[in-house]
């Protein structure tokens, strides 16, 4: 049968086939598996995961921001929101390293910049400017960034509008400007105001008068009516 | 059928014809193969979801709610945004996905006695733990982890 097979030229023309049909399998099924290999279509089991921690210590960043601007309104002092910024770094860099994340994190404190503006100018104003720097160097992921928070929260007040003001509440973050249409105004002496629910808040405003808000993250902001 | 089965030509023809079905029911399969390969996994889509709807809750300052008032007592809070909260992970999990939640103080590395969500229930087999870290709440330097585990049942 064999030898048959050889010298019958249809047999012959027979075992090409069956040769290349193989070679073909082979081939198709190498590709297949490189496929399923692939990184594009099936990542490292955990990647997505760790994408999500840094993702997460970026937010967490953001929030010291916050935090910063939260307590100086509030009285604290230059010093002071330095120690809060580096211990939250801390924290961070520890949960980066606690997830396989090996990390540095600092911050410029030198050009730290943090302000509480007169609450006789209108608009009164928090700010606070400074550079984040994050190095992760880790077996399954490399990632550096600078990251660059300049964030403001204001409260301003339009001239009269009939016997009305309009009292305006924003954030300015990194020239991106987002209107406050849930802090809780008050004003001394105590009249009403409405929340208009577009970040503005309608009073009938008399010079002497203070406007008080707290903003989320209880940042507070006062401003005296000239 | 017999004589196809008997002559030379025959036999080679139906091996011919064996062996073309058989590339053609390969061909089939591997195009199934890299079908399934090309979808991402059930278990990855979830913790995605899951992961978002935590940013989602964390940027419109439920978690912060929570936590707050579990610190301050405030009961009827603790009721409310735990509510929310196991809402909206239920809803990021199919329909056969449960979750067991809890915060750690950071400051302390103490699980906070009350902030478990769905406690009891005992995790499956392959369990998916997703960390969340948060830094300030309302305002002041809280450090918390909140650790999720995610499972599928049966």
């Amino acid at each position: 049968m064999k030898s048959n097979l050889i010298k019958n030229r249809k047999g012959q023309v027979f075992l090409l086939l069956a040769i290349t049909i193989l070679i073909y399998l082979i081939i198709l099924s190498s590709t297949v598996y490189q496929i399923t290999q692939s990184p594009y279509i099936e990542p490292t089991p955990n990647s997505e995961q760790l994408l999500n921690y840094v993702d997460n210590s970026l937010a967490a960043i953001d929030e010291l921001s916050d935090i910063a601007m939260s307590q100086y309104s509030l009285g604290a002092t230059r010093n002071d929101v330095l120690d809060i910024i580096d211990s939250g770094i801390n924290v961070i860099d520890n949960y980066l390293d606690n997830h396989n994340l090996p990390s540095n994190i600092s911050f410029d404190s030198l050009n730290l910049i943090i302000v509480n503006s007169s609450t006789s100018v209108n608009p009164v104003r928090v700010h606070f400017e400074t550079e984040f720097t994050i190095h992760i160097d880790s077996l399954d992921l490399v990632f550096d960034a600078v990251i660059y928070v300049n964030s403001s929260y204001y409260l301003e007040y339009d001239s009269i509008v009939g016997n009305q003001n309009y009292i305006t509440i924003y954030k300015e973050k990194n020239g991106i400007i987002s209107l406050i249409d849930n802090a809780e105004v008050t004003i001394i002496p105590s009249i009403s105001v409405s929340n208009m629910g577009d970040g503005s808040y309608l009073a009938d405003l008399d010079s002497g008068y203070e406007v008080t808000a707290v903003l989320p993250h209880n940042i507070i902001l006062s401003l005296v009516i000239p | 059928m017999r004589k196809l089965s008997k002559s030379k030509k025959g036999q080679l023809f139906i091996i011919e014809a064996f062996i073309a079905v058989s590339v053609m029911i390969i061909m089939v399969t591997a195009l199934y193969e890299v079908q399934l390969a090309t979808q991402p996994s059930a278990d990855s889509q979830f913790q995605i979801e899951v992961y978002s709807t935590l940013e989602a809750l964390d940027v419109n300052g439920f978690l912060d709610d929570y936590i707050y008032s579990i610190i301050n007592s405030i009961p009827a809070d603790v009721i409310y945004y735990r509510s929310i909260i196991t809402q909206a992970i239920y809803g990021a999990l199919p329909d056969h996905g449960e979750f067991k939640l809890y915060y750690e103080d950071l400051q302390t590395s103490l699980v906070v006695s009350g902030s478990y969500i769905n406690n009891p229930l005992t995790p499956g087999d392959s369990v998916v733990s997703i960390d969340y870290l948060i830094t300030e709440v309302y305002g002041e330097y809280a450090p918390y982890t909140i650790h999720l585990q995610v499972w599928l049942k049966g």
